[in-house]
């Protein structure tokens, strides 16, 4: 049970950097997209 | 003795011949110039088309990416109370919650990205009001962000088997796993 305990944490933590990096990808993606709409003249709606 | 009169053919002057370069040079130049126009202005509807695809397909991936990160914010307060009912007594372990708990972290809500707006960019590189702006940049900036986001999602799902599938079958439970892919828009 102890090594599922650490398992369950280092897991924890992992999913914690998937997050991280979904978190980055999102802002990307919203800054290229303002970058994109202000560059040809669109809207975002 | 016949006399032949040849008939007086007016010799061309050279301004004359001028006239007539200058009017066919200018027949092609304008020709030239208005094929340029031409092409310039299907470049740039292309290149905008490209651009409104890009932001549709940029917004349904920001929406994707914060269903993932609400997910697996959830899955992350799963683990937390798992751990806390795992210290539990076993005669005092809520079972049921346990079980339920397991089930869920078996499942994972995959990122999948609108890539089809980007591949065509990648092919038109070349059209002028891309290629001038920070847009390709920004692409690749992208797309390696996409790659490391996808093998964060590749060693999770591995988590996945090497952790629970093991813990799942220790303490009987069907080892049904939920992989919840998100539908492209």
């Amino acid at each position: 049970m102890e090594e599922f305990n650490v398992n369950m944490q280092m897991m924890r933590a992992l999913i914690g950097a998937l997050i991280n990096s979904a978190k980055k990808l999102s802002s990307m993606a919203v800054e290229t997209m303002q970058y994109t709409a202000k560059q040809f003249d669109l809207e975002v709606k | 003795m016949e006399v032949h009169h040849h008939p007086q053919v007016e010799k061309k002057k050279i301004k004359e011949y001028f006239l007539e370069f200058l009017m066919i040079f200018l027949a092609v130049t304008m020709g030239f110039f208005a094929e340029n126009v031409r092409e310039n202005i299907s470049n740039n509807e292309r290149a905008n088309s490209l651009a409104e695809q890009l932001i549709k397909g940029l917004q349904a991936d920001t929406a994707n990416l914060n269903n993932v990160i609400a997910y697996e914010n959830v899955q992350q307060e799963r683990i937390d109370t798992l751990f806390i009912d795992l210290q539990t007594p076993v005669i005092h372990a809520d079972t049921k919650q346990i079980q339920q708990l397991v089930f869920h972290l078996f499942s994972l809500k995959l990122f999948v990205p609108n890539i089809g707006a980007i591949s065509a960019i990648e092919k038109d590189l070349n059209l002028k009001r891309i290629s001038k702006s920070q847009l390709p940049e920004k692409i690749a900036a992208y797309g390696h962000g996409e790659s490391i986001t996808k093998s964060n999602e590749e060693i999770v799902d591995k988590m996945i088997g090497d952790i629970i599938s093991p813990f799942v079958k220790r303490i009987s439970l069907h080892p049904m796993r939920t992989v919840c892919s998100q539908q492209t828009t």
